[in-house]
């Protein structure tokens, strides 16, 4: 699985190669399974280091969420379980050149779905990759809404630092916030597809004991690259970014550590996706030396709040509209930072989001969406699918953590600027729209998976509380 | 000059000025008492006594330098003597709390940003300055508080505050935020209710410090600048337990190390 140039290739799920990596993985992760917990190699310990509800031992409950940080810190883990398990997988037998596959739900269709060998045979002695507290929805071959799974949003995201951006936001102690830091794609998919898969993989501190979490973070990790190497966007280069380490165990139980420096690009770890993140063929990706970042001073702006609702919103597994007031104050200048030419973005924040724990419900987010909304409105006017992945751990932290609200911002410019073309616009208030995200039964899917669709979204409408929503202008 | 026109326009700049002024009345309050008292140095368990009685405190009261230097808080005016504790309230506890005041201007809407870092503050300094008054000034006119040994008692007693569930539980707290309705009253009563819960979670994590920094005596402003440094740098930490045990151990240290320079003479 190794290119002319020497780097290991990740392949999709469903290609030929990812099929045969997938035979591999399931007797690796059987072996895994078969080692004394407290092995740094083990699966339960690999699982742990992402989070763990037990008392966590050395390098454990590590994940880096709601910050600059998800992407490197993933990187960094997947690279050391990967080395991991193709360890275990030369020991039974398998290629050295093994690789990680990835889950590209994106692709639609059959490929939304679980992959077979997570969900046949659909016994947990002798399969070592079915879970079987997963939404059986989906254990039935039942394909991810395209809500739910798609990238498109993550990828036409331009900047890699900010709440609403591609990375999130800095973390740093010395610009201590209330809520948490996360990116776009950090919700949707990477959020989404953990809530909607289910069972294990709905809470940070179980999910990477479901084998499928590492082959959904490795589609994280291509989406990365994707966005850096094909749309030439670049990472941070402060300091604080460049030179946090993180530490994890190698194929030999040691430790070891990178910096997100280290892991900008994925060449420098050895490995590319099929097909490569830039494009062309596997064969012509090679490896490039990094340069040295430029430290880039300047101030982050803050934000400029010209509206809010006034009560708090509580979700509980039905569409729910929020009337949201733009003050006088503020309404001229939403007006002139929707037209074209305007440097300025407009921004819909869903902040202090509070539950006792994250429901199984996702949901769609869209703007101004009228009674008998036409598919057209619903394309039109969406702004984000939410989540809430993690939700536990944000307001009740067990751990040595700070903790913080949660919060998810969105940009909303071209949605407003389309709806006042349309003069669909009251200069005053805003409608936010959340409708619950259920998989529309299909000829395509699986007949079980049909028959399952209300009773596995039916289940848990754990009720959210959204202390505010409010309306921004970054600077 | 672009550096400079985003430092004018932060709302918040208004509120560092006035930590900045409250450290320099406390320095000329410092150099009044070394003035009034020939020898640089107040009795050990003056700290609040100092302040309550000279700089602006003697302007309150209008009393003589010698008889300043020397009154008790007991017969200080309240008058003269909330506005002091006020003072080391501004100076000691709202550089701690720059975080949540710019969380709560900077998430108002933006032409009452200024307005909300004030309503923070005025329930911030309100309920550190009710609890000075009322529990540190009586406490430092008490005998014990006159004894050298007060503040490595004091510094000690902390330390061990520091490692209670309790204190924890209270740090923790002071990293939470809460709703704030955009205008009118609900607005308003968003920030009091945010600075409410804000500042009784600081109250119960950094009392104890704060009883200390009441009885520090000679030094006391090296000990109130050591003491805010720590906290702030505390209450800004991602990892609170560690940064509470830390804390305890660096208070702990100083205990020790103060009760054997008592002893040592």
């Amino acid at each position: 699985m190794a290119n002319g140039n020497q780097l290991l290739v990740r392949y999709e799920a469903r290609s030929t190669q990812g099929q045969d990596a997938l035979q591999h993985y399931a007797r690796a992760v059987g072996a895994m399974k078969e080692r004394e917990p407290s092995d740094p190699t083990s699966w339960d310990y690999q699982a742990a280091i992402h989070g763990t509800e037990s008392n966590p031992l050395s390098l454990q409950r590590q994940c880096e969420h709601e910050s600059w940080f998800f992407f490197p810190w993933h990187r960094i883990y997947l690279y050391y379980f990967e080395q991991i398990v193709r360890q275990a997988v030369v020991d039974t037998g398998g290629p050295e050149d093994w690789t990680l596959p990835y889950w590209n739900y994106d692709l639609g269709g059959e490929f939304a779905a679980l992959p077979d060998p997570f969900r046949q045979p659909a016994d947990e002695q002798t399969n070592p990759l079915y879970v079987g507290v997963r939404r059986p929805y989906y254990n039935a071959g039942g394909p991810l809404p395209e809500l739910v799974s798609t990238e498109e949003a993550a990828l036409a995201l331009r900047e890699f630092i900010g709440n609403a951006m591609f990375g999130g936001n800095n973390k740093s102690p010395h610009r201590p916030r209330f809520w948490g830091q996360s990116g776009l794609p950090e919700e949707t998919p990477h959020g989404t597809v953990h809530v909607q898969v289910g069972g294990w993989m709905r809470n940070p501190e179980e999910a990477a004991w479901d084998p499928i979490f590492w082959l959904h973070h490795a589609n994280i990790d291509r989406i990365w690259a994707v966005w850096n190497e094909k749309e030439g966007l670049p990472n941070p280069t402060e300091s604080g970014w460049t030179n946090h380490d993180f530490s994890f165990f190698d194929a030999g139980g040691s430790q070891a550590a990178k910096t997100c420096g280290e892991v900008t690009e994925t060449a420098l770890l050895g490995y590319t996706y099929d097909p490569p993140p830039g494009g062309g063929t596997v064969e012509e990706v090679v490896p490039t030396p990094t340069e040295p970042p430029t430290p880039e001073p300047g101030a982050p702006t803050e934000p400029k709040f010209v509206g809010a609702t006034e009560e708090p919103i509580y979700l509980e597994g039905e569409s729910t509209n929020v009337p949201l007031d733009i003050d006088p104050n503020g309404q001229e200048e939403v007006q002139e930072s929707a037209e074209p030419d305007d440097p300025r973005h407009l921004y819909v924040n869903v902040e202090e989001i509070r539950g006792e724990s994250t429901p199984d419900t996702v949901y769609a987010m869209y703007l101004n969406l009228p009674e008998d909304a036409s598919p057209a409105d619903f394309e039109n006017r969406y702004l984000t699918t939410l989540s809430f992945f993690g939700l536990e751990r944000t307001t009740d932290p067990a751990d040595d953590e700070a903790p913080h609200g949660m919060r998810v911002s969105t940009e909303v410019t071209e949605v407003i600027r389309r709806l006042r073309d349309k003069t669909d616009w009251d200069r005053e208030r805003l409608w936010i729209c959340f409708r619950p995200v259920v998989p529309e039964p299909s000829a395509e899917m699986p007949e079980e998976a049909r028959e399952l669709i209300d009773t596995s979204h039916a289940s848990r409408h754990a009720p959210i509380e959204i202390g505010r929503i409010s309306l921004s202008i970054d600077a | 000059m672009s550096a400079l026109r985003s430092l004018g326009r932060r709302p918040t700049l208004w509120v560092e000025a006035m930590v900045a002024a409250a450290w320099l009345a406390l320095l000329a309050g410092e150099g009044a008492a070394r003035a009034s008292d020939g020898s640089g140095g107040a009795s050990w368990a003056n700290g609040p006594v100092w302040i309550c009685t000279t700089g602006l405190g003697r302007l309150a009261s209008h009393g003589t330098h010698e008889a300043a230097a020397s009154a008790p808080l007991a017969t200080a005016s309240l008058a003269a003597g909330t506005p002091m504790w006020a003072l080391m309230a501004a100076a000691m506890m709202v550089p701690t709390a720059m975080p949540a005041v710019q969380h709560a201007s900077l998430t108002s809407l933006y032409w009452r940003r200024r307005r909300a870092a004030l309503e923070f503050l005025v329930v911030f300094l309100g309920l550190w300055t009710a609890f000075s008054v009322l529990a540190l000034g009586p406490l430092t006119t008490l005998e014990p508080a006159a004894s050298p040994f007060a503040l490595p008692i004091a510094l000690a007693a902390a330390a061990l505050w520091q490692l209670t569930p309790l204190k924890l539980r209270a740090l923790r707290a002071c990293h939470r935020s809460r709703p704030l309705p955009p205008r009118g009253w609900r607005a308003s009563l968003g920030v009091g209710n945010f600075a409410l819960h804000n500042g009784a979670a600081c109250l119960l994590s950094c009392w104890a410090i704060m009883v200390a920094a009441a009885v520090s005596g000679p030094g006391r402003l090296l000990w109130m600048g050591a003491l805010t440094a720590a906290i702030t740098i505390e209450k800004l930490s991602e990892k609170p337990r560690t940064a509470c045990r830390r804390l305890a151990a660096l208070l702990g240290a100083a205990a020790a190390g103060v009760a054997a320079a008592v002893l040592l003479g």
